[in-house]
């Protein structure tokens, strides 16, 4: 279980998330909601940028992971998909997931693993990023969930700004990987609810979860807004 | 031309009074350049054992570059591959001797080196003292990297010598000089002087790096001339060290379809400011040159990237590229990448960027596993890797290592 308790975020003096509470256990979790609701820094902070001040409580597993270093949640199982990941010019993409993965001992595969969320091979030998369409950004995130096989993941708006062949591959990786891990997909739309099925939708709006359902909340949402789940 | 009996000595009484010409910032003071003290050469010393140790260079090897041992054998070896490389048709030889050897090493000989530019090449000319002579014969080629520091280990050490690089038609050869460590002279001041002449069709990298001891005041003066359809690449690392290091290459490309392509890399570390920029003339058509330069500056340093790329002739294409890291409170950098033209049919750019480490690139990776120790070295590493292709693979290990020992604040 990923158990978040009264999570407060704070960046540069303004409180961006303001006491949230939520379980994840395994299985698909939607986080949605307006624009500026503070999702993306709820994220973060549970990935634990250094950047953001954090009250109330993160766990893992019952382990208690808030004061740890971002590198330290990583190797306990927590993965950050990153909405908009930066580049990293004259490192090259195998060298940084060879390293990475080696900080979880695992090897792997590289070309397959490309091949199963559509990336062409060559996108190995190429910068981290660097010149990345935003559609090859999104796909290498989701290459990276896979690699780790992390106990929990979230992914924020992995679905946006993709095409609809990638969305189904993506939905289907997660309808499978939703099985053995715990996946919090932060999403503006009900676009992946034709491949996958969330068990939970949870719905932040000024740094509050407002509303929580299942995959009927997202139907309702697109049907009649967000100000509707507000209310 | 005059009363030496040696016409190598000819260029000392051609040499002006370099007290009367201009003396290039940051200025130095020729006649009152002293020997390092003990005490000096017994920290950099200490230093250059650290760093040796953290290169994991072998104990031979170290007590060489640190002058401990004297290398008989070694001088046996270098002399053996010596007589190999002139079965092949390169000659490397020692300056003092070559002049002797060839005499038609005259017609190169400061000519491409202006004499009485400035106070600097005054000064060299009226002191030089040995140095490496590289003679690539007609067609003779040498892809493995040849390293003129080893072959000629007692040239290095002199405060003022003068290397002549001749890459005959049709030859390709692959040269390093200097090395990752610090050389312990005892000298304060080096003011070196390199002639590179391209011929036609011909192609020349070279490699240098350079590690000066603290107390040092570093000068080279590098000029080059490229002849038709020739090509070289320049590699130039400065690793830290040294008090002042200034080198302004000239390079001349004088045939059509020649190729300059210059690569730099600046560590500036300690209270040490560097100071390096390229001067590239396109006087044939259709030539083409790129400078790509990548500086760190750490510590309390100062490093300033510059040049100017000339385009004088029809289809000069060039391109100029400077990027800048500033690492640490008191570091600082200037760049000026600049480009002249004389016509409009031509293809001249150039860019600039300062930054430091981007907090988001660091956070990227440690969400990734890495520490944020790990995380700096591994974006330290591939800013610094396109100014790093051609250089051979054991010095790019040592070249990525000390940047890794510079993440670390060592």
């Amino acid at each position: 279980m990923l158990e978040i308790r009264d999570l407060h975020v704070t960046t540069d003096e303004k409180e961006i998330v303001s006491g949230v509470s939520l379980e994840i256990g395994k299985g698909l979790y939607f986080l949605m909601g307006p624009n500026g609701a503070g999702k993306s820094t709820l994220a973060r902070a549970l990935a634990g940028d250094p950047s953001l001040k954090v009250s109330g409580s993160i766990a893992i597993d019952g382990e208690d992971i808030t004061s740890l270093e971002p590198e330290e949640r990583f190797k306990r199982g927590l993965f950050l998909g990153y909405q908009i990941p930066p580049e990293i010019k004259g490192v090259k993409v195998r060298t940084f997931l060879e390293k990475s993965l080696k900080k979880v001992n695992r090897k792997l595969d590289l070309e397959q693993l490309a091949r199963q969320v559509g990336l062409p091979v060559g996108i190995l030998e190429r910068d981290v990023n660097l010149g990345f369409s935003g559609g090859e950004r999104k796909k290498l995130e989701t290459m990276q969930m896979l690699a780790f096989k992390p106990r929990y993941a979230i992914l924020d708006e992995p679905d946006s700004g993709i095409d609809i062949d990638t969305i189904r591959k993506l939905g289907e990786i997660l309808e499978s990987c939703k099985k053995e891990c715990g996946i919090l997909v932060i999403t503006h739309t009900g676009n992946l609810l034709k491949f996958t099925k969330p068990d939970k939708v949870f719905i932040l709006a000024d740094g509050k979860i407002v509303a929580r359902g299942d995959h009927g909340l997202v139907e309702e949402i697109e049907e009649r807004g967000y100000s509707w789940a507000m209310e | 031309m005059g009363n030496g009996v040696n016409w190598w000595d000819d260029v000392r009484e051609k040499a002006g009074n370099w007290k009367e010409l201009e003396m290039p910032e940051p200025r130095i003071d020729l006649d009152h350049m002293k020997l390092a003290s003990n005490k000096e050469i017994e920290e950099e010393r200490k230093n250059a054992e650290r760093l040796l140790d953290n290169l994991g260079i072998s104990n031979e090897e170290k007590n060489m570059l640190l002058g401990t041992t004297i290398q008989e054998n070694n001088q046996m070896i270098y002399k053996a591959i010596r007589a190999d490389l002139e079965k092949k048709g390169v000659i490397v030889e020692e300056m003092n001797k070559a002049v002797k050897r060839f005499p038609w090493l005259k017609e190169y000989f400061f000519k491409i080196f202006p004499t009485n530019e400035n106070a600097l090449t005054a000064y060299h000319s009226k002191n030089w003292d040995n140095g490496v002579f590289v003679y690539a014969g007609k067609n003779a080629r040498m892809t493995a990297p040849l390293h003129a520091f080893f072959l000629l280990n007692e040239s290095s050490f002199a405060q003022t010598p003068h290397s002549i690089i001749i890459a005959d038609e049709g030859s390709e050869i692959h040269i390093v000089e200097g090395c990752t460590a610090p050389v312990l002279i005892k000298n304060s001041l080096h003011v070196g002087g390199t002639e590179i002449f391209v011929k036609k069709s011909a192609k020349v990298f070279l490699t240098k790096l350079q590690n000066w001891p603290k107390y040092v005041h570093t000068r080279p003066l590098t000029y080059a001339r490229l002849e038709d359809g020739a090509r070289l690449n320049l590699v130039n690392i400065v690793l830290g060290g040294g008090k002042t290091t200034m080198e302004h290459p000239r390079i001349d490309i004088n045939g059509k379809n020649a190729k300059l392509d210059v690569r730099e890399v600046i560590m500036s570390k300690d209270k040490s400011l560097v100071d390096l920029g390229t001067y590239v003339h396109h006087n044939a058509e259709d030539s083409s040159s790129q400078i790509i330069s990548k500086t760190i500056a750490t510590d309390n340093s100062k490093a300033v990237t510059r040049g100017i790329i000339y385009g004088h002739k029809r289809g000069s294409k060039g391109y100029f590229s400077c990027d800048s890291m500033i690492l640490g409170e008191n570091a600082s950098a200037e760049a000026y990448p600049g480009l002249s033209a004389d016509l409009s049919d031509l293809q001249l750019s150039h860019e600039a960027s300062f930054g430091k480490i981007a907090e988001k690139e660091i956070m990227y990776l440690r969400s990734r596993g890495f520490n944020e120790e790990e995380a700096i070295e591994l974006i330290l590493k591939g800013f610094v890797s396109p100014a790093l292709v051609d250089v051979p693979l054991e010095f790019r290990v040592e070249v990525e290592k000390i940047i890794e020992l510079a993440a670390k604040g060592l």
